[in-house]
């Protein structure tokens, strides 16, 4: 079981989805959301150095308003070292564009590149890996 | 040799299609043959004798004077191909070999302007080719990029929507998973449409072209968008003294104007009068027009590369859909135009569109 999670992502009915798709898994205790990647990243610079408040996990989406995902990591690079604890990002998009996979490959701080829809099954596994 | 073989030998010399000419050390004539005297409509007998550069004016400075030099130094046979103008003959290309026969040098020109022009007709062809396919690559390419960004994100809501509906326990379950189909199929139709759209106008390459007045065309805009400007209360100004009128396929002028002029009230800042200018100019054969703001701006550096693109939204704005933009360009580039922005965040934003081959 992971404390927070937390859910970067635009697509209000995706998000539903998903925050029903975890209640049912029972894996996690508190899911947050944010709407762009600014939100995100704001939300991420006001609590670095409350572990308690930070998430283990991210779900980040990539083509968002305002900031999207790629601008986020960029962002949450310099972040990472003032980030009391380890957090896990996983890119969570409906592009099947290599060129996008590729790019987050090169990208350090994304543990996995996930292809929407992030099946249940998938999640558990996903989230028993971490613990 | 035999004097038989020689006179055969002469005979082909005057008879060819091919200029031949023979030359001393110091490129003073020794010989031409009919082809030559037919060329430059000049006697035999007032060529020979006669300097190079007093038969061809400019000679000196050109290539085949350098390489006529250095094959009477060098002894090895060189060729080249040299455009040429002649005075009352105009253009010519010409492929000229020379030689050295002891100390004289032998020269043979052949004329090779009509092949030369079917060359660069050829290649000429060639290119526009290239351009259009390459135009045609880019337009398949953002195609499937759309395809993968812009049609997978709905489906697969539908897809997860469909999976609870069937695990549903209750009806008040489907109901609610129901509703959350709407807004997921109307984004999918809506993308759609507006994909159906934009590859009519890269299709519809007989468009009708009208004259159409900036002014009178502004005007009718902002009818159609005068709700919008009245909540805005936008101030807005205009001058195509400088180019009024341009040849464009009236229905996509209007939209470009429509999408610019909304755009431009949409991302206003609240605290400020919106101010919007229009304006044209010329530029060459081109006009160029001008859309301006004081608007909210936007960041180029971060949203430059995506500002045309499909479903892409940069402000958190409701009415923000990520097509008005993606249309404009389709139809800009439709007509071989071009579509760029300036922008500085909370300064303004200036749209430019240059309609090509406006001005005779």
């Amino acid at each position: 079981m992971i404390k927070k999670l937390v859910l970067v992502d635009d697509d209000e009915v995706y998000v539903y989805l998903t925050r029903r798709m975890i209640q049912e898994t029972a894996l996690v205790d508190q899911v947050k959301v944010f709407r762009n990647g600014l939100e995100a990243i704001n939300f991420l610079k006001s609590c670095a150095d409350q572990p308690d408040q930070l998430p283990e996990v991210i779900f980040l989406d990539l083509s968002m308003p305002v900031m999207d995902g790629w601008q986020f990591l960029k962002e949450f690079t310099l972040l990472k070292p003032h980030t009391s604890n380890k957090i896990t990002i996983y890119i969570v998009t409906s592009s099947i564009s290599p060129e996008d996979l590729t790019r987050a490959r090169a990208i350090s701080e994304v543990s996995d590149y996930l292809i929407k829809p992030v099946r249940k099954e998938q999640f558990i596994a996903l989230i028993n890996g971490l613990l | 040799m035999s004097i038989e073989l020689q006179a055969l030998k002469a005979e082909f010399f005057d008879e060819a299609e091919i200029m031949f000419s023979l030359w001393d050390e110091n490129l003073i004539c020794i010989d031409v043959n009919e082809a030559v005297v037919r060329f430059i409509k000049t006697p035999k007998s007032e060529l020979i004798g006669s300097s190079i550069t007093s038969v061809s004016r400019n000679f000196i400075s050109s290539n085949r004077y350098r390489m006529f030099l250095n094959v009477l130094k060098t002894g090895v046979t060189q060729q080249i191909e040299e455009e040429v103008e002649i005075s009352g003959l105009g253009k010519f290309y010409f492929r000229v070999k020379a030689f050295r026969i002891n100390s004289s040098l032998g020269v043979v020109t052949k004329n090779i302007t009509d092949l030369r022009m079917k060359i660069n007709a050829q290649v000429e062809q060639l290119k526009m080719d290239r351009e259009r396919l390459e135009s045609q690559n880019r337009q398949l390419r953002d195609f499937c990029n759309i395809v993968s960004h812009n049609f997978r994100g709905p489906t697969v809501n539908m897809m997860m929507i469909t999976d609870f509906i069937e695990r549903a326990q209750s009806k008040e379950e489907i109901l609610e998973l129901t509703s959350k189909l709407r807004p997921v199929v109307t984004s999918l139709h809506d993308t759609l449409t507006e994909l159906v759209e934009s590859i009519q106008v890269q299709q519809d390459t007989d468009i009708e072209m009208n004259e159409v007045y900036f002014q009178s065309e502004l005007h009718s805009v902002l009818i159609t968008l005068d709700l919008q400007v009245a909540e805005s209360g936008a101030h807005i100004s205009a001058d195509f003294t400088q180019a009024p009128k341009l040849i464009y396929p009236h229905k996509y002028i209007h939209s470009i104007l429509t999408n610019l002029v909304s755009n431009a009230l949409k991302y206003r800042k609240k605290e400020e009068r919106c101010r919007i200018h229009l304006q044209t100019k010329v530029d060459g054969n081109d006009i160029l027009l001008e859309v301006r703001d004081n608007g909210l701006g936007i960041d180029l550096e971060r949203h430059g590369e995506h500002m045309f693109k499909i479903r892409r939204v940069f402000h958190d704005h409701p009415d923000a859909k990520g097509f008005g933009l993606y249309m404009t360009k389709t139809q800009v580039l439709s007509q071989g135009g071009s579509i760029w922005v300036e922008s500085t965040p909370d300064v303004g934003t200036v749209f430019f569109i240059r309609f090509i081959h406006q001005i005779p």
